[in-house]
């Protein structure tokens, strides 16, 4: 099969296009003029992969003069991932990229002839501040939204829903927080959980001089973490990409079955970085807001640790049931030991 | 290929990435909201500016011209100078040539719209090139751009205030922040503040597709909106908001549906190759693509709401009294004497419903409550006024309660005190007393007699033969003759003072000049001329005509009450139909009057029937009050009649319904006695 990919460079992104074409599919890779290098580098070997140059913000996509027509007609799925995926990006930024982006790719999928399958990338924190059980196909547009990420991906998928797209098929997948390689810890950068690995790596090399054994964390008791490993993501991608069932509209919550809980998370992650501290909970996060800069954390993160939303993912198990995420606590050493390198 | 792109201040929600054929070319028109954050607009502008041939800006402050002077919002300045190179449109031009085009065709081809309507402007600046359009249909315009530009939650009325406040504010207008307007949200408890309650009581309201992300939903139900043009975004609000009526100023056109005054503007902008379009080019495009109005029936209103009225009714007479089971056995009591007076100090109560009224025009329902009041005529006249508002508002409030919208007043619970006025005051709904449509059926019985008594003639259009209406100066005989005016060659007007007179005819004479008017103080001397006599005076029963000098033949209306004819003369004149009033049928094929009204089978009152019409239109408004009567009313209901398919179904003499053979019966008597004469 024949399938044009955006953001097949990114994280996410080289995994799945490196799986796909390992499948023998026939890959159409959107890249940037600037990351045309970087792509050939990561894909030298393939033969099944061709790039295409363009940016998803260009209003008209691709770079060639003959446009659509210049794509092979007979592309039948085409995957969008890609994003801007920057906690602390500018509004504008956000917006050119991930609302007009998408906008431009349903535009170019109007437009191609034979495209089955439309893939759309959204995010779990389309949730927004959206507190209790989230379905899949819940979208609350006038809930508020920690940063411009979430926003933005929210309008995204907003219009990705609204599309009209009459033969093809629209799939979007909602990726929890994803963070590196369950069997070998690998991570290409710093982000989410990565930010407090590296405040415990540095709290270990100083733990002697410690005043206090304790560990503030602005959150919920109940606050949880839909954590996924990224190759878990990629095989999941994989599955549901090759095997899509016949709806015209799914969306999907791709996060662990289990609980993650802040709390259990930290005190795991703690452990791996041989930190004997006990986890207080404290309240005031305006102040914890100030505090987290000072260490080097974004204080974007702090809503998603004070989150208080449960991800439903019925459609999933309902589509897709051998689909079984590992237990955290039986790769997070290896992710803790890996992310030990990163910052020492 | 041409590529638009439009930056809106709206929600990035409503974006829209499409192709269009117009003029023989393909544009591409690209949507990009922006959710009220300016500096991502002119970011947009920045980013965009060379990947397209034209830039629109929608939903940002478009120039205002004052005295002669343009005065432009600083940050609509930016976005254009951000724009550098790329020709820009904002819609204003075809939008200042097509509106003010909009709105007379509009006022024309519905003259009841805005004729005597509070019209309301969530931001008259916004509207600023058509205020003097809307001032020249409805004088009566409010502003709330005190609230909209500052948050102080106050109005302006009237359009010489609202220019005299501009121009003192007009500096400090250009340069407030427009992100700070999304503060200025109408759903914000300020709003409710009573110095706005003026505001919210309008008619109409005017609004931008823009302003429908943050006003009050609630607030334009039931109400009359004129919108710029509707988008998907204020389609779905205006369905929820459960207007009354929509008008758009821009044309639904289904393979375009995001097309707007900005979109074809860029359009035709591109099309030409021109940096600036001029007058031609803009009325070309306006008599091309045929931009008129256009009406959207909100979703609400083409799904079956049922509204629901009240109109209270009362026993016309002791018997009526005993009429009730509870009663019956007291009647040949002693205490049955007193019954009625006892009967005074038990409350109202539901007495029956109407179901099945469904309107002929757009197929809502509603249902009715009808109240009986248990005081017959001789009680509720002996008593003070005060004691039967008292009784009236009690079932006002019950009405309220059982979620009625509007209740009309019955027989003789609207001759009391002042009509109506006071009860309307005290109540929570609006109250009615269905004299307009009540005027508006007896006509039509009149002209239900005059067709089926064949004597008279129409030519062109006209009834070739004289009418006269008798009490002609009076609220009701003043809007009897204007209308008969129109219907007749030959018009006589009688009324005991002659300067009063004479006035009238002046009036009569401006509005149809064609007509012969003639005026008098004593109608006897023109009695044997007359094919239609209308009698509504005050005479108390005292003689205001001798029977015996009628035309055989005439048809006359007793609209008095007392009547002006008594029964003994009517009996005299077999060869003369005289009507006392019209009754009606409510539209729909199962409408069931739960309980017997005094009148035979679905037949109604033509005032409960304007109740009913009212509650159908979403015209929750006390639209007939006191004794007077208003011409401008009676043909709008009369309109409404029509519209909603309430017709004509009893002809009511003085002892009851006259039936078509009665009719007949005495057209053979007329022509009798006219063979005699001649």
């Amino acid at each position: 099969m024949k399938i044009l990919i955006t953001g097949a460079t990114g994280f996410i992104g080289k995994r799945l296009a490196e799986k796909l074409s390992s499948a023998g599919h026939e890959l159409y890779i959107l890249v940037r003029r600037q990351s045309l290098e970087k792509a050939q580098r990561i894909f030298e070997d393939k033969k099944n992969i061709h790039f295409i140059i363009g940016d998803v913000s260009h209003n008209d996509v691709l770079d060639t003069v003959g446009g659509v027509e210049t794509l092979p007609e007979d592309i039948e799925a085409v995957i969008h991932l890609a994003a801007i995926y920057d906690l602390e990006v500018s509004l504008s930024q956000a917006y050119a990229n991930n609302v007009v982006g998408t906008q431009n790719m349903i535009y170019l999928v109007q437009r191609m002839k034979k495209v089955k399958f439309y893939h759309h990338i959204s995010t779990y924190a389309v949730s927004g501040s959206f507190e209790g059980d989230f379905n899949e196909n819940q979208l609350e547009p006038k809930i508020e939204f920690p940063d411009f990420y979430a926003r933005t991906k929210m309008q995204a998928e907003y219009l990705v829903r609204n599309a009209l797209l009459k033969e093809t098929k629209v799939r979007i997948y909602r990726p929890g927080i994803i963070i590196g390689d369950s069997r070998t810890g690998e991570m290409d950068k710093v982000d989410g959980p990565y930010h407090f690995f590296r405040l415990f790596s540095q709290i270990a090399k100083i733990k002697h001089a410690l005043p206090v054994n304790i560990l503030p964390l602005c959150c919920y008791a109940k606050s949880t973490v839909p954590m996924l490993p990224v190759d878990v993501l990629v095989d999941w991608l994989f599955d549901m990409i090759s095997h899509p069932t016949q709806e015209k509209l799914s969306c999907y919550h791709l996060v662990p079955d289990e609980k993650i809980f802040v709390t259990d998370f930290v005190t795991e992650a703690l452990k791996g970085f041989d930190l004997n501290l006990k986890i207080v909970r404290v309240p005031l996060p305006g102040i914890y807001a100030r505090i987290m800069p000072l260490l080097k954390i974004p204080k974007e993160l702090l809503p998603y640790i004070r989150s208080k939303t449960s991800y439903n993912k019925s459609q999933l198990k309902k589509d897709f049931p051998h689909l079984k995420a590992p237990l955290f606590r039986d790769y997070l050493p290896i992710i803790v030991e890996k992310a030990k390198g990163m910052f020492s | 290929m041409k590529e638009i792109i439009t930056i809106a201040f709206g929600s990035a929600k409503e974006n829209f990435d499409e192709r269009i054929n117009l003029f023989g070319d393909t544009f591409r028109v690209k949507r990009l909201g922006v959710d009220f954050h300016f500096e991502l607009a002119l970011e947009l502008v920045k980013k965009y500016r060379s990947q397209c041939d034209i830039m629109t800006f929608s939903g940002f402050p478009t120039d205002v011209k004052i005295a002669g002077k343009i005065h432009t919002h600083y940050q609509t300045q930016q976005l254009r100078d951000a724009a550098g190179d790329t020709p820009w449109t904002d819609g204003a031009n075809l939008k200042f040539m097509a509106l003010p085009l909009f709105l007379k065709n509009l006022a024309q081809k519905e003259p009841f719209l805005f004729k005597g309507k509070k019209i309301a402007f969530y931001s008259g600046i916004v509207q600023w090139d058509y205020l003097q359009t809307y001032h020249e249909l409805s004088e009566d315009l409010i502003f709330a751009d005190p609230y909209f530009s500052t948050g102080i939650p106050t109005v302006i009325k009237g359009l010489t205030s609202f220019r005299k406040m501009i121009g003192k504010v007009r500096p400090f207008l250009k340069n407030v922040n427009l992100e700070r307007l999304k503060e200025k949200d109408f759903r914000h408890q300020l709003t409710k503040s009573p110095t706005m309650k003026s505001f919210f009581d309008a008619d109409i309201f005017v609004v931008n597709e823009t302003q429908m992300e943050y006003l009050k939903l609630q607030d334009l139900s039931g109400k009359t909106v004129i919108i710029d043009q509707i988008d998907n975004f204020s389609r779905k609000q205006l369905d929820l908001a459960n207007a009354n009526k929509v008008y758009s100023c821009f044309p639904d056109f289904v393979n375009m549906p995001h097309l707007g005054f900005t979109g074809l503007e860029a359009v035709l902008l591109s099309h030409v190759k021109k940096i600036k379009l001029d007058q031609d080019d803009l009325l070309d495009v306006i008599a091309k693509l045929k931009i008129r109005p256009e009406i959207y029936t909100p979703k609400s209103q083409k799904t079956i709401t049922k509204d629901r009225f009240s109109f209270i009714i009362h026993p016309l007479s002791k018997s009526h009294l005993f009429g009730l089971s509870l009663l019956k056995p007291l009647e040949k009591t002693m205490v049955g004497a007193h019954v009625e007076d006892m009967m005074k100090h038990v409350p109202g109560y539901l007495y029956g419903k109407i179901t099945g009224i469904k309107s002929d025009f757009n197929g809502k329902e509603v249902e009715g409550d009808l109240f009986g009041l248990p005081m017959t005529p001789k009680v509720m006249l002996k008593q003070k006024p005060e004691q039967v508002y008292k009784a009236l508002n009690k079932i006002c409030d019950i009405a309220h309660k059982s979620g009625s919208k509007i209740i009309g007043l019955g027989a003789f619970t609207k001759i009391v005190g002042d009509a109506g006025v006071t009860v309307n005051e005290r109540s929570p709904i609006p109250v009615t007393t269905g004299n307009s449509l009540s005027a508006s059926a007896t006509l039509w019985a009149a002209s239900f007699g005059i067709e089926k008594m064949g004597l008279i003639k129409k030519v062109d259009g006209k009834y070739d033969g004289t009418v006269m209406v008798i009490g002609a100066t009076g609220s009701i005989g003043k809007v009897c003759a204007k209308i008969l005016t129109k219907q007749w060659k030959r018009i006589v007007v009688s009324a005991p003072r002659p300067y009063k007179v004479l006035e009238l005819i002046s009036e009569l004479k401006e509005q149809s000049p064609d007509t012969e008017i003639v005026g008098t103080s004593s109608p006897d001397k023109y009695a044997s001329e007359c094919d239609l006599i209308i009698t509504s005076t005050s005479a108390q029963g005292e003689s205001v005509m001798d029977i015996m000098q009628v035309k055989p033949g005439c048809i006359i209306c007793d609209v008095s009450r007392p009547f002006d004819f008594t029964l003994e003369d009517v009996s005299k004149r077999p060869d003369v139909l005289v009507i006392a009033s019209g009754e009606v049928a409510l539209p729909g094929t199962n409408v069931v009057v739960e309980k017997n009204i005094g009148l035979p089978g679905n037949i109604v009152y033509a005032c409960l029937a304007e109740t009913a019409l009212l509650a159908l239109e979403g015209r929750h408004e006390a639209f007939s009050l006191s004794r007077d009567l208003s011409y401008e009313k009676v043909c709008e209901i009369d309109q409404l009649a029509r519209k909603h398919g309430v017709r004509l179904a009893a002809v009511m003499g003085h002892t009851g319904e006259i039936t078509e053979e009665e009719i007949l019966l005495c057209r053979e008597h007329a022509l009798k006695a006219r063979a005699k004469l001649s």
